[in-house]
C-alpha cells in the first residue's frame, strides 16, 4: 500500500468500528502501529467523522411530515384500489334498476309466465354481458402489458439481465423466431448470439447479446407491443443507469427495443452514435435517389442513414 | 436493529402489527418509525426541504408498492435508504445540474476538527451542494448508512478503488470547507478585522481558505 492508499483506507473506516481491526485493511493496522504521524492523522479523521456525521444527522423535521406522508399513502392506496376495481365500471354499464323493470299486470293467463321468462332472459343476458366484461378486464390485466413509461424498464432491467444469464444462447440468426423481432439497425453493433426470455410485457422477448468484453454485458431486448409512449428512434442518451446499466428504450412500429449497456453513458452513446436514423418512411425512393445509405436488415422495414436532416 | 428502531421512531408510540400472523409491520408503522431517518437522508441528498419532502414521499410510495419484496424486515431501513437513493438518482437526472466543484484536494492535510457547535448548518449544506452527485452519494452512504467502502462499492456496483478515491476526496472537501468556516467564526470572535471574500472561501485551493487577519 502506498501513502495515498493508506490515507484512502483510513477515510473508509466506519465510524462505528475499530479501523485497526478491520480485516479488509490489515496493511492499515500495520502502518498505524509503525507511524505516529499517521496515527495522529487518523485520530483527526475520526474526530471529523464524528462531528460531521452528527451535524449531517442534525436537521429539523418539518412539522406534520408524518401525517402528510400517511395521507399521501392513503390517497395513493385508495386511488389504485378504485382503478383496479372492474366492478364499478361493469355496474355502471349494466345498472340493475334499468334492466329489471317492475312487472306490469297482464290479462293473458300465460302473461305471468312469459314475463318471468322474459325477465329471466334479461337477467341472464345482463349477467353474461357483465361476466364477459369482467373476463375481458381480467385478461387485459393478466396478459402482456404495454409499456407506458420508459422508467418502467429501469426497475426491471436487473431481473431481465439475470434471467438472460440463465438462458441458453443460440447463434442461428436465420431462425424463424427472429423474424418477429428483428435486430434494430440503429444499434451500432453486431449481435453475437440471441435467446428468448419472458417479461411482463411479452411472453417472447428476444434478447440479442452484443457483449464484446466479458465484464461489460450489453443486451438488446426486443418484443412486440402495442402503441407506447416510447420514442420512435434510439435515444441518443440513456434515460437511466439503474444497477450499473445504461438503458435506452424506443419503439419502431410494433417492436419495442430496450438497450441495456453495462457501464456509463459514454458506452451507451458509443452504441447509438450514428448518422440520423429515419424510420420506416414513404420517401424511400427519394432517399435512394439522393444516395442515402440503406442500413435496413429487413426490406419490409427500411431504414436509411443520411448525413444531415436538411439533405432530405 | 431494535435499538435503531427506537432511535428513529421519534418518540412516537409504535405498536406492533395487529395481524398477529407474522412480524411484518404494516406500512403505517414503517412510516411512523422511519420517516425522520429517511427525511434526514433525503434532506442531505436534495439540499432543501421541499425536495427532501417530495423525495421522502416518493420513497414511501415506492415502498408501498414493493414492500412485499423485502424478505428481512430487520433491514427495512437499509432498503428504504436504497429506494431513496434510487429515487434521488432518477429525479436528479431529470432536473438537477451537476455542480462543478473541483475535487482536486490534498488528502494529506487533515485540519484540526472544530467543536460541534462551530459547524454552521448553512455552510454544511453549501459544502454538500458543491459536491458532484457521485461524490455526495458515496459520502452520505458512509455517514448515513454506515457503509464501508466495500459495501458502497457493492451497492453502487462501482470499483472499490473508485469508492475509496471518491470517499476520501468528498470527506476532505467537507473538512476543508467547514474548517475554513470554523476558522472564520473563530477569528470573528477575536478583536481583529477579518478579510475573507466569498470567492476566497469557495476557492478549491485549500490555502485560499485561510482568513486574512489584519490589525486595526
Amino acid at each position: 500500500m502506498n501513502q495515498r492508499q493508506i490515507i484512502e483506507a483510513m477515510e473508509g473506516c466506519r465510524t462505528s468500528s475499530d479501523a485497526a481491526q478491520q480485516a479488509d485493511v490489515p496493511e492499515l493496522a500495520d502502518a498505524l502501529s509503525q507511524d505516529a504521524a499517521l496515527r495522529k492523522q487518523f485520530e483527526r479523521i475520526r474526530q471529523w467523522d464524528g462531528i460531521v456525521g452528527e451535524a449531517l444527522h442534525d436537521c429539523p423535521i418539518p412539522e406534520g411530515l408524518c401525517d402528510r406522508l400517511l395521507d399521501a399513502l392513503a390517497l395513493s392506496d385508495s386511488g389504485s384500489a378504485l382503478a383496479k376495481g372492474p366492478f364499478e365500471s361493469a355496474a355502471r354499464q349494466f345498472p340493475c334498476n334499468e334492466t329489471l323493470a317492475e312487472p306490469t299486470p297482464e290479462s293473458h293467463p300465460n302473461a305471468g309466465r312469459r314475463f318471468l321468462l322474459r325477465r329471466s332472459l334479461w337477467f341472464a343476458a345482463s349477467l353474461s354481458a357483465a361476466a364477459l366484461v369482467l373476463v375481458a378486464v381480467a385478461l387485459s390485466r393478466l396478459g402482456p402489458q404495454t409499456p407506458e413509461l420508459t422508467a418502467d424498464f429501469a426497475d426491471e432491467i436487473i431481473d431481465w439481465t439475470q434471467t438472460v444469464a440463465r438462458s441458453e444462447w443460440r447463434t442461428d440468426f436465420a431462425a424463424s423466431e427472429l423474424r418477429g423481432a428483428p435486430f434494430d439497425p440503429g444499434v451500432q453493433s453486431r449481435p453475437r448470439r440471441w435467446t428468448r426470455i419472458e417479461t411482463r410485457y411479452a411472453a417472447q422477448t428476444v434478447v440479442y447479446d452484443l457483449t464484446v468484453r466479458q465484464n461489460e454485458p450489453t443486451f438488446l431486448f426486443c418484443f412486440v407491443s402495442g402503441r407506447s409512449s416510447l420514442p420512435g428512434n434510439p435515444p441518443v442518451g440513456p434515460f437511466s443507469t439503474t444497477g450499473g446499466f445504461s438503458i435506452g428504450a424506443w419503439q419502431r412500429g410494433d417492436h419495442v427495443y430496450v438497450l441495456a449497456v453495462r457501464g456509463n453513458e459514454a458506452r451507451y452513446r458509443k452504441l447509438i452514435q450514428s448518422p440520423v436514423i429515419l424510420g420506416n418512411m414513404r420517401i424511400r425512393e427519394n432517399l435512394e435517389r439522393i444516395g442515402a445509405l440503406p442500413i435496413h436488415a429487413n426490406p419490409d422495414t427500411p431504414h436509411f442513414a443520411i448525413g444531415a436532416i436538411d439533405q432530405v | 436493529m431494535s435499538s435503531d428502531l427506537s432511535a428513529v421512531s421519534g418518540g412516537r408510540d409504535v405498536t406492533p402489527s395487529p395481524s398477529g400472523q407474522d412480524d411484518r409491520p404494516d406500512l403505517r408503522e414503517i412510516v411512523i418509525r422511519y420517516h425522520e431517518a429517511v427525511y434526514r437522508y433525503a434532506y442531505r441528498l436534495a439540499g432543501n426541504q421541499a425536495d427532501a419532502e417530495d423525495l421522502t414521499q416518493q420513497t414511501f410510495l415506492v415502498a408501498q408498492q414493493q414492500l412485499s419484496q423485502v424478505r428481512d424486515m430487520d433491514k427495512i431501513l437499509a432498503w428504504l435508504f436504497s429506494v431513496l437513493r434510487n429515487c434521488y438518482l432518477k429525479s436528479c437526472r431529470r432536473s438537477r445540474l451537476l455542480p462543478s466543484a473541483s475535487m482536486d484536494v490534498d488528502l494529506d492535510q487533515v485540519p484540526e476538527s472544530p467543536q460541534r457547535d462551530e459547524i454552521d448548518e448553512a455552510e454544511l449544506r453549501l459544502a454538500l451542494d458543491e459536491l458532484p452527485d457521485e461524490f455526495r452519494i458515496v459520502v452520505l452512504m458512509f455517514y448515513f448508512e454506515d457503509c464501508s467502502y466495500k459495501e458502497i462499492a457493492d451497492r453502487l456496483e462501482i470499483p472499490i478503488g473508485t469508492v475509496m478515491s471518491r470517499l476520501a476526496r468528498a470527506k476532505a472537501h467537507l473538512r476543508r470547507w467547514l474548517s475554513s468556516r470554523a476558522a472564520l467564526a473563530d477569528a470573528e470572535r477575536r478583536p481583529v478585522a477579518v478579510v475573507a471574500t466569498v470567492e476566497n472561501r469557495r476557492s478549491p485551493d485549500a490555502r485560499s481558505y485561510r482568513p486574512v487577519r489584519m490589525d486595526r
